[in-house]
């Protein structure tokens, strides 16, 4: 299994390089679900290690992005429990410091807004199954866009995939699964960014 | 299929200002370990093997919980029936409140969790099945399984790689040797039904079959790998 990242901005395709870090919370999550196993202990993307239960869709990443709080993250629709929309799917930082297995979270998170620093999370998406006969190759994507309404420059130069997991208590716990460095991307105001990633199996 | 020792050593750097290179760069693998012992724990065979071979079946799974959406794509249950996602009751189909990834079978269950077979037909990721398993039993060509033990995360200290996993032991007490020629990981779920339904998530060909004699012990540990 891999991930392929590009990147758009402006709808022009500038970055296009096999995805290199899936992090540990990856294969951690994964063996949780395994073996159902609550002393496998796992960091969050606040850096606190977590012990219980994380039963229920483990890598969720879709966010409706947004200025506010992500309401369909309630339980069953409730509003008892929603969460920041940058705290789930693709997400951007500031920090080019390379990726270590451990990694937690991206180094410096760019966070949703339209005040300075800030960059408008506008939603992540998962889109659909394809197949390949060349390779015998299924594949998704998961695309995470963005657009800068800071009134100023910004710098992208790390990006990554938070998922959310539901434990026991109906609270959710964001694990960081991918982290990337990349080249520096200058984003001026009104600029748009699209970040997708494609996991693909191949035999 | 590669073999462990092609991966130690393999990190390069052409200067200090270029980012480290390993080979495997951003690949997430399957690490398999069989460890073969006898009745008085002697090791008799320690072998490590790369694979790659994670099914169809787990990528629709992967999707659904990523997405947290009704898979587009059936399942195909270990017994070959195509078996549709549909919304239901919390005990069938995709209902993500349980655990998705269930592989932990308990002792002498031989439907689901790490399993071993004789066959050694090449991967193809529509398999949805071990070529020929190695049933539960004390008969002839039958091994006893196991229960099964998780692996904790762990990454090492040159910053190439995590890992975490399932691993599970297997006992030959048939009266005579046998060997184990293809390894699979399959979870139990309720999908279109209430009842218990197998699925195959990932296979391995062994790159040469491991003989278990009589009275021996089979561990099959099986790590995620990603390497970045």
């Amino acid at each position: 299994m891999k991930a392929f990242l590009s990147i758009k901005k402006n709808n022009k395709l500038i970055i296009k390089q096999p995805a290199r870090s899936f992090v540990i919370a990856f294969p951690a999550l994964l063996a949780r679900q395994f073996i159902n196993d609550e002393d496998i202990t796992i960091q969050s993307t606040e850096g606190t290690p977590r012990t219980e239960g994380i039963s229920s869709c483990p890598f969720y990443c879709c966010s409706p992005g947004g200025f506010g709080y992500d309401v369909q993250m309630g339980n069953n629709g409730s509003y008892g429990d929603y969460q920041p929309v940058d705290y789930c799917g693709v997400v951007i930082g500031s920090d080019n410091t390379a990726v270590d297995p451990d990694n937690y979270s991206l180094n410096t998170q760019i966070r949703s807004g339209d005040t300075t620093g800030k960059i408008l999370y506008c939603g992540t998406s998962v889109h659909s199954l394809t197949y390949e006969d060349v390779g015998d190759t299924g594949s998704f994507k998961i695309l995470g866009i963005f657009k800068n309404i800071s009134g100023a420059s910004i710098d992208v130069k790390e990006v990554g995939v938070y998922a959310t997991g539901n434990a026991a208590n109906n609270t959710y716990i964001n694990f960081c699964i991918l982290r990337d460095v990349i080249s520096t991307i200058s984003l001026a105001d009104g600029e748009y960014l699209e970040v997708e990633y494609t996991i693909s199996i191949a035999s | 299929m590669k073999s462990k020792d092609s991966v130690i050593g393999s990190i390069i750097t052409a200067d200090k200002l270029e980012p480290k290179r390993i080979e495997y760069e951003g690949e997430v693998l399957l690490e398999m370990n069989y460890k073969v012992a006898d009745k008085d724990g002697n090791v008799k065979v320690d072998r490590t093997e790369l694979g790659h071979s994670f099914l169809q079946n787990f990528l629709i799974c992967l999707h659904g919980t990523f997405g947290r959406i009704l898979p587009a794509d059936d399942l195909v249950d270990t017994g070959g029936t195509s078996r549709t996602a549909a919304l239901g009751t919390s005990t069938s189909a995709v209902n993500y409140s349980s655990t998705l990834f269930n592989c932990n079978a308990p002792s002498t269950n031989d439907d689901y969790g790490i399993l071993i077979g004789t066959g050694n037909t090449a991967v193809d990721i529509a398999d949805y099945a071990l070529d020929t398993k190695i049933v539960e039993g004390s008969g002839s060509g039958q091994m006893n399984y196991g229960a099964h033990a998780s692996v904790s995360p762990v990454s090492d200290v040159g910053n190439t790689y995590s890992y975490a996993g399932i691993s599970r032991t297997i006992s030959n007490n048939s009266g005579s040797g046998i060997s184990v020629a293809e390894v699979g990981l399959a979870m139990m779920r309720f999908w279109d039904t209430t009842t218990n339904r197998y699925f195959l998530l990932l296979r391995e060909v062994l790159g040469s079959p491991v003989s278990v004699g009589d009275g021996e012990i089979l561990t099959v540990t099986i790590r995620v790998k990603c390497f970045c």
